[in-house]
Order: C-alpha cells, then sequence, then structure tokens
C-alpha cells in the first residue's frame, strides 16, 4: 500500500509531515512558503505541482497552524510597542503558551524520526487539534487586546471568560488571571498604604499635583473611568478611590502614623485570594465585601480623628457663631465699637487698630469663654477698596482655617465671606434704626415746643416704625427660618454621617441653602433672576434706610441749632428786659426773621426730601413683596405675609 | 492542478476492481473528515445549512459507486455538523450554543482519531470497503443523529433555553434508542453547564449574569430606585424582572415561575442594604428531574423565608398594617373625630379654595392631640385631594371591570364639575421600602376607597347630628308649633337611624370580622406572594360588603347620603332663619311641610330601593351573605316591610280602581 500512495506522488509522506512541522514553528520549507508580507504559509507552486489533492488539502489545513503561530509570535516580539505592565503579563503568557506548543512539536518530531512511525497527515491533525484550538483563541484575544492597556486590556480578556465553552473560558481565565495580577497588586498598595506605582498610567486611580494641600480632598485623587476594568462597578470604584484617599488623607495631612484599623485583616485577604478573586463572582463578593467593611472603617477612622483631635464639630459652630452672627451679644459688641471707626472712609482704616477693637470686643463678651484654639483664628480683614468705600463696605471678619480641617473648609470661605457680608449688613441696618429711634426718643422732649417740627417728626417716627417692622422681620426670617432651620439639619447629618465625603455635602447642602434663604444666590438655574433681583430690592431698601438716618441727622442738627438760638435769645430778651431795656432792636427783629424764615426753609426742604424717601421706600418694598409672593418658595412667601401682615402695602 | 486530476482520472479506468477500492479509500478518507478528495468531489452547497453533496467520478466500477454512496452520507453529516460547530461558537450565538458546539467539537477529534485509525488499518493492507461500511456504523448514527440536531437548531434559530428544550425533547423521545439518548444525554449537560451556572447565580444570589440574553428571567432596568418614580414598589414587583416565556427550556416550566420569585425575593433583601449570604451551589441537569428540581425548590424557600422574616420581623409589617388600618379604616374614633372636628370648616369648602398645606397641618394636630399620638409610624400619614369623587372612580373601575351594562353606567357617570373639599378628600400614606411592595399604590388605592366611604357617612351623620342639636330648641316652643316640626324630625331620627346602622355594619360586621380573619392568615403565610395575595383579599372583600363594588348598589347608598345631606342643609337654612320666632308665617310652614314631605318621599323612596337591591341580590352563592344583616339591621322592627306593604297595597288599590 506504501506503494500506491506513492504511486501518484512524488513526495513522500514523511517528507510532507517535516514540512509541516517546519511550517507549524513559523519556518519555510520546500514545499511550504511563507505568504509575502503575512502570516499564512501556502504552497509553492513549482515544488507542489506533483501533489495530489489529498495531500495538498491536508497540508493547507495543517499549515493554518502556522499562521496562528506566526501571528501570535509576532505580538510577541513587537511586545515592547505595548508599554504597561498589564500588556507585559498578557505577553508573558502568550509566551508560556508558545513554549507549551513548542513542546508538542517537539514530541511530534521525535515521532517522526523513528523508523517505525505510525505519524501520517491525518494523524498529524489529530495531534494539533488541541494546540490549534488554544492558539486559536489566544490570538484573538490577542487581537481584541491591540492598542489597549491597563484597566480597558483587562475588560477586554473579561469579555472573553463569557464565553459558554469551557475550553474558551479555561483559556481566558488563564490570561485574565495573569493580566488582573499587576492590578491586584496596584489595587493591595492603594489599599493597604495608600500608594500608587504606577508607572505606565494603568491604574483606575490617579493622583495629579496639587497646588496646596487644601485641595488635597477634592483634586488630589481621580477615577479614570476608561481604566475601570468592566467587573468593578463604578460605585466599587469609587469606594476603593475613598478608601485609599482616607489613608493617604491620614497619612499626609494629619500626620496620623497609627496601624489603621482593618489593615491587618486585609492584608491577610490580599496574602490569601489570589487576583482570580476580582473577576469570580462568587469570590468577587466576599472581596468587596471585605473592602466594603475597610472602607467603612478607614472612613469612621478619619471622622474621629476630625472630630476629636482637629475639633471639627467646634469649627463649625464657631463659623457659625462668629461669620453667620450667631453669637449675638459678641456681634452687637463689636459693630457698636466698629461704628464710629467704620465710618471713617476706607484709606483711614488700620489693620491693627480694628484688630484690637476686636479683642476687645472679644474680650467683655460671651465670646471670652470660647476655646483659644478658635479666638485665634478669628481676624479683621478688608476687602479690597475703591474709591468712595468707606469702612463698612470693606470691613469683613475671617476665620482662619488649616491643617486637616482647610480640606474641608477652604473652599468654601468665599461663600463665608459673602454671607457675612449680606448678614453683617442686615445687622448694621439693625442698629442703624435703633440709633434712630434712640434719637428720637431723647430729642422728643426738647422739640416738643417747636410747633413747625411736628409734622416732620410725625413722617419721620412713621418711616422709620416701618423700616424697624421690615427689618425685624427679614432679620428674624434670616436668622431664625433660614440659619437655624439649616443649621439643625446640618447637624443631623453630619452626627449620621458615615465618611467625609457625608460630611462635606452637609456642610455645602447647608451653605447652598443658607445662600438660597439670605436671597443671595439661587439653587436652580431657573429662578437665579428673582433671587438676584430680590437681593437688589433689598439693597436699594438699605440705602434708604441709610438716607434717613442721614437725613434726620441733619434735621436735628437745624432743629437743635435753631432750638440754641432761640433759648440764647430769650434769656438775652430775659436779661435785657431785668435792666429794663427795649427787648429787641429792629435789627435784631429783622434777623429773627430772616433766621426762622430760613430754618422753615430748612425744615420744609427736608421734608420735601423725607416724602421722597418714603416714597421710594414703599415702592421698592412693594416691589421686593411682589417677588416674594410669586417665588415658588412657601417660606418667602410666609415672609411676605408677615411682612404685610395688616395689608398696608399693597400687593398684586 | 486540475491538470493532475485530470490525468488521475484518465488513468483510473486502466486499473482493476481491487486497486480502484484502494484509491478510493484514500480518497474517502479526505472525504470523510472535509477534504476533498481525487475521484470523489464535494459540490458546491446550495446554501449555508444545505446538506453537502458529491460527484463521483464516471470511470468508478458501478457496484463500488453504489457502495461508495452507502457510505458518502457520513461526510455530508460531517459536514453538517462541522459547520453548525463553527458558526455557533461564535460569541452572538449564546453561551448555551457555545458549549454545545464545543462539546461536539470534542466528539470530532475523537471521529478524527477513528479515521487515523482507518488509516493505519487501510495502510498496513487490512482495509477494504466492505470493512469500512462496517466500522463506520456506529460514527454513522452517532453524526446523522448529530447533524439531526444541528439542522434543528439551525433551522430554527434556537438559542439559549430554546437549544436545551430541544435536547430535552430529544432525550426523552429516543428513550427506545440507548446509543442515541446516551449521546444526546452528553450534549446536554455540556451544554446545560453555562445555563445552570446563570441559574445557579440566580437562585442562590439574585445576580443576573447573562451577557447575551438567554436567562429565562429578564432585567428590565427601567427605574433605578433612587430616582423613586410613584409607582416604583408596584412596577418593581411586576416588572422588574419578568419571564421570558420563549426562553424557558422545557424541563424548567413548571419551577419557572418559583425561579423567577426566588431570585426576585434575594433582590429585594439586598435592595434593604442585607447581604444575601448563602453559597452557590451547581445544579446539574440530569434525566430524573428530582434533583434539580429539589435544589430550585430549596434555593427559593431559603429566600422566601429570609424575605418573610425580614419583612414581618425586622421591617414590623403587622404594626404598619394596624397604623394603616388604624387611620384609613377608622380604627379609633377619638383620632377621626378630632379631625373632623378641626376641619369641619375647611371640608365644606370647595376643592380650588381650599390649601392643602393647612389641611396638613391640622391632620397633623389631630394626630397629636388623639391617641394616635403613641403610633410610632403617624409620620408618615399625608392627605390628598383627588380630583373626583368616589362613586365616580368607583364607576369608572368597575366599567372597566364589566364592559358588559357599560351604557348604562357612562349614563352616569358625569364628573362633577366642581367637588367640595369633604368628596375629594382622602389621607395617603407613605410607605418606604420593602414594604411599599405590600403597601403599594394599588392597596393603598382600595384603602382609600374605603376610607373615603367612611369618612362620608360619618361626615353626613355629624351633619344630622348637629340638626339634631339645633333643634333642640324646639323642645322650648309651645306644643302646637312644635308639632309643626314633628315630621322633620321623625325623618331626621330615620335618616341618622339608617346612617348609623350603615356604618355599624361597614365597621363592626364587615371591617373587623375580615381583618381578624386577615391576621389569622397572616400568621400562617410562608412567603411574600402569599402575604400579597391575602392582603388582597382582605381590601376585595372590605370593598365588595361595603357594597363599594356593586355599582346600583352603591348608586343607591350615595343617593341615600345625597339626601341626607340635602335635609340637613335645607334644615340648617331653615333654623338660622325661622327656628326662634314663635309667631310663624303660616305660609312658610306650609312650604316647610310640604318641603320636608318630599324629602321624606324621597327618602323612603331611596331606602327602599336599597332593601329591594339587597333583596333581590343571589341567595344561593354566599357571596353577599354579609349584606342580608344589613337587611335586619334597616329594619329591625318590621317598620319599612309594614310601611311598604301598606304603601303597596294602596298601590294596588289605586291600580286596581284606576
Amino acid at each position: 500500500t506504501d506503494s500506491a500512495t506513492t504511486l501518484y506522488n512524488s513526495v513522500k509522506e514523511v517528507d510532507l509531515i517535516q514540512e509541516v512541522i517546519y511550517s507549524l514553528q513559523g519556518i519555510e520549507g520546500r514545499i511550504l512558503k511563507k505568504e509575502p508580507g503575512d502570516f499564512g504559509f501556502v504552497i509553492d507552486s513549482k515544488a507542489g505541482k506533483s501533489l495530489s489533492v489529498i495531500h495538498k488539502s491536508l497540508l493547507e489545513r495543517l499549515s493554518s497552524l502556522g499562521f496562528l503561530h506566526n501571528k501570535l509570535k509576532h505580538d510577541c516580539e513587537n511586545s515592547d510597542k505595548q508599554s504597561g505592565v498589564v500588556g507585559q503579563s498578557l505577553i508573558a503568557t502568550f509566551r508560556e503558551e508558545l513554549s507549551e506548543y513548542y513542546k508538542t512539536l517537539a514530541i511530534l518530531q521525535e515521532q517522526l524520526r523513528k523508523t517505525d512511525t505510525e505519524l501520517t497527515l491525518r494523524r498529524m491533525l489529530v495531534w494539533v487539534a488541541e494546540p490549534k484550538d488554544r492558539l486559536q483563541w489566544l490570538a484573538y484575544i490577542a487581537e481584541q487586546c491591540t492598542n489597549k492597556k491597563g484597566g480597558a486590556l483587562i475588560s477586554a480578556v473579561y469579555s472573553f471568560s463569557q464565553h459558554g465553552s469551557t475550553s474558551v473560558q479555561k483559556i481566558s481565565t488563564k490570561v485574565l488571571l495573569a493580566v488582573c495580577r499587576p492590578l491586584y497588586i496596584m489595587m493591595s498598595h492603594w489599599l493597604l498604604d495608600g500608594e500608587i506605582n504606577d508607572p505606565y498610567n494603568e491604574f483606575f486611580i490617579e493622583a495629579r499635583n496639587i497646588s496646596s494641600t487644601e485641595r488635597f480632598w477634592y483634586d488630589k485623587y481621580n477615577i479614570k473611568v476608561p481604566m475601570v476594568p468592566s467587573f468593578i462597578s463604578m460605585e466599587q470604584a469609587k469606594k476603593i478611590l475613598a478608601t485609599g484617599k482616607n489613608i493617604n488623607f491620614l497619612r499626609q495631612i494629619c500626620k496620623d502614623s497609627n496601624q489603621l484599623p482593618g489593615r491587618e485583616a486585609l492584608q491577610k485577604l490580599f496574602t490569601a485570594t489570589a487576583p482570580d478573586s476580582l473577576f469570580l463572582p462568587d469570590k468577587s463578593i466576599d472581596l468587596h465585601s471585605n473592602l466594603e467593611n475597610v472602607y467603612k472603617e478607614t472612613s469612621h477612622r478619619v471622622l474621629c480623628m476630625l472630630k476629636d483631635k482637629y475639633m471639627l464639630l467646634e469649627h463649625f459652630q464657631a463659623l457659625r457663631r462668629y461669620l453667620l452672627l450667631g453669637q449675638g451679644d459678641f456681634i452687637r459688641h463689636l459693630l457698636e465699637l466698629l461704628a464710629p471707626e467704620l465710618s471713617k472712609p476706607a484709606q483711614y482704616l488700620y489693620p491693627h487698630t480694628l484688630s484690637a477693637i476686636l479683642e476687645s470686643a472679644i474680650r467683655v463678651t460671651n465670646a471670652q469663654f470660647e476655646d483659644e484654639e478658635i479666638l485665634k483664628r478669628l481676624m479683621v480683614e478688608f476687602l479690597h477698596h475703591s474709591p468712595g468705600d468707606i469702612g463698612w463696605d470693606i470691613f469683613t471678619l475671617v476665620y482662619i482655617v488649616d491643617g486637616p480641617v482647610g480640606t474641608i473648609f477652604e473652599p468654601a470661605m468665599s461663600e463665608y465671606r459673602t454671607l457675612f457680608g449680606s448678614l453683617w449688613k442686615a445687622k448694621r441696618m439693625e442698629y442703624v434704626l435703633s440709633n434712630m429711634r434712640k434719637q428720637q426718643i431723647t430729642v422728643a422732649k426738647i422739640f416738643r415746643k417747636m410747633k413747625v417740627l411736628r409734622p416732620i417728626l410725625h413722617q419721620i417716627h412713621i418711616l422709620s416704625s416701618a423700616m424697624i417692622h421690615f427689618l425685624h422681620q427679614t432679620q428674624y426670617y434670616f436668622l431664625f427660618e433660614v440659619l437655624e432651620c439649616s443649621w439643625a439639619v446640618m447637624m443631623k447629618q453630619v452626627s449620621q454621617a458615615e465618611c467625609l465625603d457625608d460630611v462635606i455635602n452637609a456642610h455645602s447642602t447647608f451653605l447652598n441653602s443658607v445662600q438660597c434663604g439670605v436671597l443671595l444666590d439661587s439653587g436652580s438655574e431657573s429662578n437665579r433672576g428673582g433671587f438676584s433681583e430680590m437681593c437688589a430690592q433689598l439693597r436699594i431698601i438699605y440705602n434708604l434706610i441709610l438716607q434717613l438716618e442721614s437725613t434726620q441727622e441733619t434735621l436735628y442738627q437745624t432743629a437743635l441749632e435753631e432750638h440754641k438760638t432761640i433759648v440764647q435769645i430769650k434769656k438775652q430778651q430775659k436779661e435785657l428786659m431785668l435792666v429794663g431795656k427795649y427787648s429787641l432792636t429792629t435789627e435784631q427783629e429783622r434777623e429773627n426773621k430772616l433766621r426762622i424764615s430760613k430754618f422753615h426753609n430748612n425744615v420744609n426742604l427736608l421734608k420735601h426730601q423725607i416724602k421722597q424717601i418714603d416714597y421710594k421706600y414703599k415702592q421698592f418694598v412693594q416691589k421686593y413683596l411682589n417677588l416674594l409672593v410669586v417665588s415658588p418658595d412657601q417660606n418667602l412667601q410666609l415672609l411676605s405675609v408677615r411682612l404685610n401682615f395688616n395689608d398696608y402695602y399693597k400687593i398684586i | 492542478s486540475t491538470i493532475t486530476l485530470t490525468s488521475n482520472k484518465m488513468q483510473l479506468e486502466n486499473i482493476p476492481d481491487i486497486s480502484q477500492e484502494n484509491i478510493l479509500i484514500e480518497d474517502l478518507l479526505n472525504i470523510l473528515i472535509g477534504l476533498p478528495g481525487c475521484y470523489i468531489e464535494p459540490l458546491k452547497l446550495r446554501d449555508q445549512y444545505a446538506p453537502r453533496e458529491f460527484s463521483l467520478c464516471e470511470a468508478i466500477d458501478p457496484s463500488l459507486k453504489d457502495l461508495l454512496k452507502q457510505i458518502l452520507p457520513l461526510a455530508s453529516h460531517y459536514s453538517i455538523v462541522q459547520r453548525f460547530i463553527e458558526e455557533k461558537l461564535r460569541f452572538e450565538f449564546g453561551q448555551v450554543c457555545n458549549a454545545l458546539a464545543e462539546c461536539m467539537n470534542s466528539l470530532f477529534i475523537d471521529y478524527t482519531l477513528f479515521i487515523t485509525q482507518m488509516e493505519t488499518e487501510f495502510r498496513s493492507g487490512n482495509l477494504n470497503l466492505h470493512k469500512l461500511w462496517f466500522y463506520i456504523q456506529k460514527n454513522l448514527h452517532n453524526l446523522s443523529f448529530m447533524s439531526n440536531i444541528s439542522t434543528s437548531i439551525s433551522k430554527s434559530d434556537a438559542r439559549g433555553g430554546k437549544v436545551l428544550s430541544l435536547l430535552h425533547d430529544h432525550i426523552t423521545g429516543y428513550i427506545g434508542d440507548v446509543q442515541a439518548q446516551q449521546l444526546c444525554l452528553y450534549l446536554m449537560q455540556a451544554s446545560c453547564v453555562p445555563y445552570m451556572k446563570m441559574l445557579g447565580m440566580w437562585i442562590y444570589k439574585g445576580i443576573i449574569s447573562d451577557p447575551i440574553n438567554e436567562f429565562l428571567i429578564e432585567d428590565n432596568e427601567m427605574v433605578q430606585k433612587e430616582d423613586m418614580p410613584i409607582d416604583y414598589s408596584a412596577d418593581y414587583w411586576d416588572k422588574k424582572y419578568t419571564i421570558r416565556r420563549e426562553r424557558i427550556p422545557t424541563f424548567l416550566e413548571p419551577v419557572s415561575d418559583i425561579i423567577l420569585r426566588a431570585g426576585k425575593y434575594l433582590n429585594v433583601i439586598r435592595q434593604c442594604g442585607k447581604s444575601v449570604n448563602n453559597k452557590v451551589e451547581i445544579v446539574e441537569y440530569k434525566i430524573e428531574q428530582k434533583h434539580y428540581i429539589d435544589a430550585i425548590e430549596k434555593a427559593y424557600k431559603f429566600a422566601s423565608k429570609t424575605l418573610l422574616d425580614l419583612v414581618l420581623q425586622e421591617k414590623d409589617l403587622l404594626g404598619r398594617l394596624k397604623s394603616v388600618k388604624h387611620y384609613f379604616l377608622l380604627d379609633q374614633g377619638d383620632f377621626i373625630v378630632t379631625f373632623l372636628t378641626l376641619c369641619e370648616k375647611e371640608l365644606n369648602k370647595d376643592v380650588a379654595d381650599v390649601n392643602q398645606g393647612r389641611l396638613e397641618s391640622l391632620l397633623d394636630l389631630a394626630l397629636r392631640l388623639s391617641s394616635s399620638n403613641h403610633d410610632p409610624y403617624k409620620e408618615d400619614l399625608r392627605t390628598e385631594l383627588l380630583p373626583y369623587d368616589l362613586q365616580y372612580q368607583m364607576l369608572k373601575i368597575l366599567t372597566v371591570l364589566s364592559k358588559e351594562d357599560s351604557e348604562y353606567t357612562t349614563l352616569k357617570l358625569k364628573k362633577k364639575p366642581n367637588l367640595m373639599v369633604i368628596e375629594s378628600f382622602a389621607f395617603s400614606y407613605e410607605v418606604r421600602w420593602p414594604l411599599s411592595l405590600i403597601l403599594n399604590r394599588r392597596s393603598l388605592a382600595r384603602y382609600q376607597m374605603i376610607f373615603r366611604h367612611l369618612f362620608y357617612c360619618k361626615h353626613v351623620e355629624r351633619m344630622i347630628c348637629q340638626v339634631w342639636r339645633s333643634n333642640k330648641v324646639a323642645k322650648a316652643f309651645p306644643f302646637p308649633s312644635a308639632k309643626q316640626y314633628r315630621l322633620a324630625f321623625a325623618l331626621r331620627q330615620r335618616m341618622l337611624h339608617c346612617i348609623q346602622n350603615l356604618e355599624y355594619h361597614m365597621m363592626v360586621e364587615v371591617i373587623e370580622p375580615h381583618w381578624c380573619n386577615f391576621m389569622q392568615k397572616i400568621t400562617k403565610v410562608s412567603n411574600i406572594d402569599e402575604v400579597l395575595s391575602c392582603h388582597c383579599d382582605f381590601l376585595d372583600s372590605c370593598l365588595k360588603d361595603c357594597m363599594l363594588t356593586i355599582s346600583n348598589l352603591l348608586n343607591t347608598v350615595t343617593n341615600i347620603l345625597a339626601i341626607c345631606v340635602k335635609f340637613c342643609k335645607f334644615m340648617q337654612a331653615e333654623t338660622n332663619s325661622n327656628i326662634g320666632d314663635n309667631v310663624q308665617d303660616p305660609e312658610k310652614m306650609e312650604s316647610f311641610r310640604e318641603s320636608v314631605a318630599s324629602l321624606n318621599e324621597e327618602f323612603s323612596e331611596a331606602l327602599r330601593e336599597l332593601l329591594e337591591q339587597i333583596n333581590g341580590l343571589n341567595k344561593e352563592t354566599s357571596d353577599h351573605e354579609r349584606l342580608y344583616n344589613l337587611l335586619y339591621r334597616f329594619d329591625f322592627n318590621s317598620y319599612y316591610s309594614r310601611q311598604f306593604e301598606k304603601l303597596g297595597l294602596k298601590k294596588m288599590e289605586v291600580s286596581i280602581s284606576g
């Protein structure tokens, strides 16, 4: 029978097998030549002329494995292009698989060398069936992984493990295990020590350079979304990020070098488990529940640290007391002491005088019992001033935060500044109005006899009363309904917080709601216009109050002067009468008349001014109320009801 | 190469049969593993799934040719299965197909090995075509079976569960043919592996890991819990996870329902923030169903028990239900009386004029003033103003339910243009996950229906009582003028009797017994679905026995209530204007008497209608058992029946004489 085969074939089967074995290793032979520019093999047209169809087809089928081999080998050799440790481990697995394959070829070669070899081309088919399957899937994987790195590459490999056939699962799991190893090591470094050891930017958490330590919490570490492997959900990734961030925060910012809670358990976990616990469903549940525990514990630790060592809650309290005017007696006293200074033009103010005033205000009020640590952070600062500004415009209190606590408060400081500005302004108005009222009472007795003043005084009284009502209600709304309520909500959230982010969120919602409440800023874009307009109305109303104050001031001055002169004249007259002279000369008489008419003129002028202020005030309050009524916030509607409790203003 | 081929063919004619046979065997060995031969050529395929055909060289000896033709079907089976394997190994055909293809592929390697054995035999000169025919018998059978399966799968484009059903049918269909059955079982077990893995993840962990949509349960990720739209809970229960009927493998059909529920329960548990810690076990396919069905049932029992414990013990379902009953079914009087007293003014306003915030704060006050202050769940009660009144709502529901007498009902289905608050008022209740599964929108709506009915009755009763109070003035009147009011007072008394008995019926004879029954049942339930169904039963029977679901009865009852309200309003108006003046205008008095008389008639008529309707209900079934009690209650001393008898006699007389 051997002759039967050779009868039609000029080439012996043994030689053909040899050719095939060469081609399987990527080496050209006499008949099987490499396809130019590609990895496959073709039968040389000249040498293969005498081959029968039977052999040709067998050769073609067998040499297709050579193509796969060449392709994989090519990938391995060009591995330097594919930077990254994950890519490296992928290539390493390919190499391993290839050497396994070479071993099979070696056995085949040995069999061929035996004299009584039973190896035929068809038998070869059985031999190579299994390696071919493997190489084929490896080649697919390699194809999917080209130009990918890190988590993306892992995701690509992971998708292969979703194939239904066990052999594919086996091989893809093997590759997956290899490519996950670097990730697993990086993760363990990150979770145990907060270190990122990632020369090729493959890890799904990146560290950035930050300008100041205050931005640490917000900007330092981030998730790189494309690098998150598909078997780790975004939520889990966030927890992993948070855990390492907590560790770093403790180490770098809090300088806390104590053993972290749960670290040992985690370390044990990492040493006990293999990287497959990342992606095998039942094992990954375990891993993630452990991670969850560590996350909770480190977060708790961070929170405790901030609360106990860095007095987080005390800082919250202090900010509310001093910057949001929570400590009434202190603020009131400070205002009284500062008032004369702040009325001066801005350029005549000096920080040291004001600091001294601040100090003395602290000394005499309840603020003196505050912790020294907190008091030393309270400072006076001037805003940037432009010509024409007076002290009131540029004065602000600041609270210095640094260190770990700074991470939470630093970004919010500008908001605190604006809030202080707005609340301080309202407070000042209250002060101004109460001063006016005080003056009114003190001078009332003196002016009782001057009939000409009656109508104008009446007008002033009514207007200032209206203003006082308005301001009291507004102040009440700001301090109680807005500040107290938001504060209570925040405190509840803070006490329930599980991690620092919860506290930060609670704080920012607090600030937001306060800002909304004092009409500085709106929560949503849609009604921003309404809010800023309300704020503008409020400003105008404040200005009108100040105008009224100065008008009253001038009025009282003129009136007092007049009063003085009258008293003087009367005294003179009395003296003259005693001596027995005529009390007035005609000249004096004329002078007197002139003075009186001038005074009347002045009073009339002021009356006119007050009327103007009154008119404007009503107009703007009306506008303000109209805005309040249509605002979507029910509390603001209620405020309008309170302001207009007896329907004094007409709301459209 | 064509040249060599033709030259070979030329040669064949000159070769004797024996040698021809050898050459042909060499060819066959190639053909049988899907490679071309010299004298047997594969023809082009007609389409992708068509069987491969071959052309034989003309020169072959005819008897050899016939022998070849006998063997060649093996090659065409090979070709079909080979194509099937190549196709089904692709990702998009799903894990089951992948696994099946892989299993077939491994059988193919064995088959190739068999061919090489034939080759060895051939090389050592021991093989002829007859022998070959003998050797391939077993493989021919197997391959033809496999090609059968492949064609049917390819043709029906089956994936996932359908493939498994097909294989399962083959297994049960080939009981007689042991070899085929064994082969099929082998294929089945291999292709079941990925599916059973998914099943295991689902019934033990509640996780669906199904990248190519093969599993019988589908996760409709329509809404996230965080968004929490209003109907989330009901939707979650009914729609979040659904069975895709067409994907169920037939052998899992009987347990598909409990498969769905097992995973669903686990997911609910997980949504509550609890971890599900039971081990994933491997479920295997066996010929005996018992094996996997037992495993599934065990997993189901675990899940349902855990969830039930969670809901009953941890989330205090019973306490919740009691609290809901307290508010919606007016279980303790003091709260609702306080509330009604506080809200009296508001309730008589038009819906458009009322501020819901005000109602809300009054409700809050009532809660804190009454015994409900000790209810831990009182914060969850809210008020709601619905845009339709109860009668409209019920009729609408009933029309949807029964299409038959829709003409009759549509006539009456007119939405009132402007409602009073009392007509549109209802409580609502905030329920949190996972209790919202049981107290879902639908059941709360039923609670609301009963509540509105009871609340309205209560309101009418209070109105009548108020009339009674203002009527007390009449005591001071001298006898003749007091006499004028007698008829009105009698009517008031009858109305009060009627309303109070109606209330008594609903509260004591309907709701309480049903509630007790329900409480008894709920202690014996074994899973959440049973809780749901017995809760649903409770509400349904309450609705039915409160006469809310029988449209003509409901109409009559509403009518009676409306007459009462009319009467009360009339009396109040009269009181404000008339009573108090001792001397009355006789003309006015006359008109007063007339109005009262007409109201009296209306009321009697309506009540008679009600009694007749109840009487006319089907007595054969036990459906309306409780309603007959009402009959005796209204007519406890045969007052009405006697009166109606008289009336009937009179009418008869009139008709006879007329």
